[in-house]
């Protein structure tokens, strides 16, 4: 009952015609960004996150969330259409939403797409009312030894899922660490790494190095591969594109298998909306009767994994609103959003800033309608829009993010920053290491080191404290299964594969 | 491109350059850091982390190395094969715009920038690009120094800066 009751608050708050109005345009810039191949979320919402400044924290956070699920739907248009994954999370709805497209059904994919994501972000909406609050109250109980543990544990489920390799993905949370150090200790004070710059006594700020790794990084490496890409020219008129009765019917037994499926997929860090497509698109597969149809055109291989991806993003804000954990490097973003707005996600949130919360919750039912509305009828101008403006993409990204950077503080030094990791992300991609994890040690890892040495205060000097607190015990043993897991699994598949051999 | 030889593996150039570099950032943050306390009266110092997070850091270069000798990378295109004139026309493009910025203030900066990115990355015609930059610096301005009222360096047009809508 109260929920509802701080839900009704949240519509009050999000139902504003300015909050609506930053909804719809999150909504529609997301779109448009990931419906163009080079910018996913993360670098979508590190270029627009400095131009919500002057929003204030509930509508930067509307604005903010709507980008993100745009650029969900956004990238399944490109894969519909140009067979090119906007973004990661759309590989697979390339499967089957291409071949669908040769057909002359592309209308009826990018159909069943969008009401797929409209299901599966709306149903994901419920689980994080139904799983936050409770979360946010459990971790209230959870003291600095803890929640050393539980960061730990989340950056290297994150380093677990993230990448080729667990040792590359390791060092990239361990290279984030050592950024977040940079600055002065928060404890006695003594500047560490500044090499005697004064600019960097406040420390390395999340955005110009999150604008430059995610945004700046994409946008130059895309020029290396100049893609030369044919939309498929087929009808996208706004009949053509809403699906019948009969295919929502025969279809919504996958969307509601994959919103369950990305809701829950979405809770764990590292594995957020393109673990939990490929997931609910290899179930589909798995208990359908007639399996043969996947990769030529299956409904179900398009509805399915669109639903898992928007389903994941709820899931993905569990952690995020009730822990103050990201699991990706988007909800890195939307974390990072509200810090620079003076508000710290975790337990607390919930109590001290409850419009905030409820208004974000509030504002993802009315961003999912707006989505599907939208979407479905602006899906020709969109595709127009793609085609246009391809060539004044990198100029327009580039502005923002110097000019977005620049604005924070009127600070060449971050713009600079931003430059110097740009180049990092680059040299990473290069020697691929992921970058994710680093940019979550650098979020995460002042709030670590200060838990840690907390309990060290409190243990007088010993490590014991770690493990003799059940549940720090507990997270540190998930950490090492995490760890080791894949490993085993790795090397049994290895010999499972030579033995048949 | 293959690296030098250790008994019998090889470690790719790149990987090779790469953990250096790593190796470089540990002894850069142990030295940088030798003065402060590592740990007093039972409570770590400024110094615990660095060290902690630098030897980890070591120990997973020395496994990075092993990894890279031992497995294959995905294979890419030697640099010599891969088109880099145009990421590092974009790189000088950005590092042109940062210098003039507060020479000859955001929107020439911009402008100028913009000229020759459409122009000599994306090839179009002179006359589109000029129009193109005129058209996306104007509208630059009027968003973030207008609407959004950051106050961005005015240079040749300094009494810009002094309008507030």
């Amino acid at each position: 009952m109260e929920t509802l009751h701080l839900l009704a608050q949240g519509f009050y708050v999000a139902l504003t015609p300015e909050n609506l109005f930053l909804c719809a345009v999150g909504v529609v810039a997301g779109t448009l960004v990931g419906a163009l191949p080079g910018i996913g979320p993360a670098g979508a919402t590190a270029i627009l996150l400095p131009a919500t400044f002057k929003l204030g924290p509930v509508g930067a956070l509307i604005m903010l969330a709507g980008i993100y699920y745009g650029t969900q739907y956004g990238g399944t248009i490109t894969s519909v259409l140009m067979k090119i994954p906007g973004e990661s999370a759309s590989v697979v709805t390339m499967f089957d939403g291409n071949p669908l497209a040769k057909q002359g059904k592309a209308g009826l994919a990018l159909g069943l797409a969008g009401i797929g994501s409209f299901v599966g972000g709306t149903l994901s909406i419920v689980g994080l009312m139904m799983f936050g609050p409770p979360l946010a109250s459990l971790a209230l109980m959870l003291g600095p030894t803890e929640y050393f543990s539980l960061m730990v544990m989340a950056l290297s489920l994150v380093s677990a899922f993230t990448g080729r390799s667990l040792i590359r993905a390791l060092i990239s949370m361990v290279f984030g660490l050592l950024l977040a150090l940079v600055g002065q200790d928060v404890m006695t004070g003594t500047p560490r790494l500044t090499f005697g710059m004064t600019g960097l006594l406040d420390g390395l700020d999340f955005l110009p190095v999150g604008v430059g790794m995610f945004g700046l990084c994409e946008i130059i490496a895309s020029f290396e591969k100049k893609q030369e890409y044919e939309i498929i020219k087929t009808n996208l008129g706004f009949f053509s594109v809403l699906p019948s009765l009969r295919h929502i019917r025969e279809t919504f037994g996958s969307m509601l298998r994959g919103s369950a499926i990305g809701f829950l997929v979405g809770l764990f860090p590292g594995a957020g909306p393109t673990v939990s497509s490929f997931l609910a698109y290899g179930v589909e597969q798995r208990i359908s009767k007639k399996p043969e149809e996947f990769g030529h055109g299956a409904l179900a291989g398009v509805a399915a994994p669109e639903t898992a991806n928007n389903a994941a993003t709820g899931g993905q804000m569990v952690p995020m609103l009730s822990l103050g954990l990201p699991s990706s490097p988007t909800t890195a973003i939307l974390l990072a959003s509200l810090i620079m707005f003076g508000l710290r996600p975790g337990p607390t949130l919930f109590s001290e800033a409850p419009d905030v919360v409820w208004g974000l919750m509030a504002s993802m039912y009315i961003g999912n309608i707006l989505l599907v509305v939208i979407n479905l009828a602006c899906i020709p101008l969109i595709v127009m829009l793609m085609d246009r403006v391809r060539g004044y993409l990198a100029l327009v990204i580039l502005l923002l993010s110097v000019l977005g950077v620049y604005g924070y503080r009127n600070n060449v030094l971050d713009v600079w920053v931003m430059l110097t990791f740009a180049l990092v992300g680059y040299a990473m991609r290069e020697l691929e290491i992921p970058e994710t994890p680093a940019i979550l040690g650098l979020l995460l890892g002042g709030q670590a080191e200060s838990s840690l040495r907390q309990a060290l205060v409190m243990s007088d000097g010993s490590l014991s404290i770690l493990v003799s607190r059940p549940i720090s015990a507990a997270f540190l043993f998930l950490t090492l299964v995490s760890l080791v897991l894949p490993t085993i699994i790795l090397r049994r598949k290895r010999i499972e594969t030579s033995d048949e051999v | 491109m293959k690296g030098p030889s250790f008994f019998g593996y090889r470690i790719p150039i790149k990987q090779l350059v790469g953990g250096l570099f790593l190796w470089s950032m540990v002894a850069i943050v142990f030295w940088s850091t030798r003065k402060m306390t590592f740990y007093a009266e039972g409570a770590p110092g400024p110094r615990f982390m660095p060290v902690v997070l630098s030897v980890c850091l070591g120990i997973l270069n020395l496994l990075y190395w092993v990894e890279s000798a031992t497995k294959e990378s995905v294979a890419k295109p030697q640099f010599a094969e891969r088109n880099l004139v145009r990421p590092a026309g974009f790189l000088a493009i950005i590092i042109l715009l940062v210098l003039c910025w507060e020479p000859l203030g955001a929107m020439s900066a911009v402008s100028l920038c913009a000229i020759l990115e459409l122009r000599f990355l994306e090839r179009y015609s002179w006359s589109r690009s000029i129009l193109a930059s005129f058209v996306i610096s104007g509208a630059t301005l009027v968003l973030f120094q207008f609407v959004l009222g950051v106050p961005l360096p005015g240079g040749l047009f300094e009494m810009l800066s002094y309008v507030r809508l």
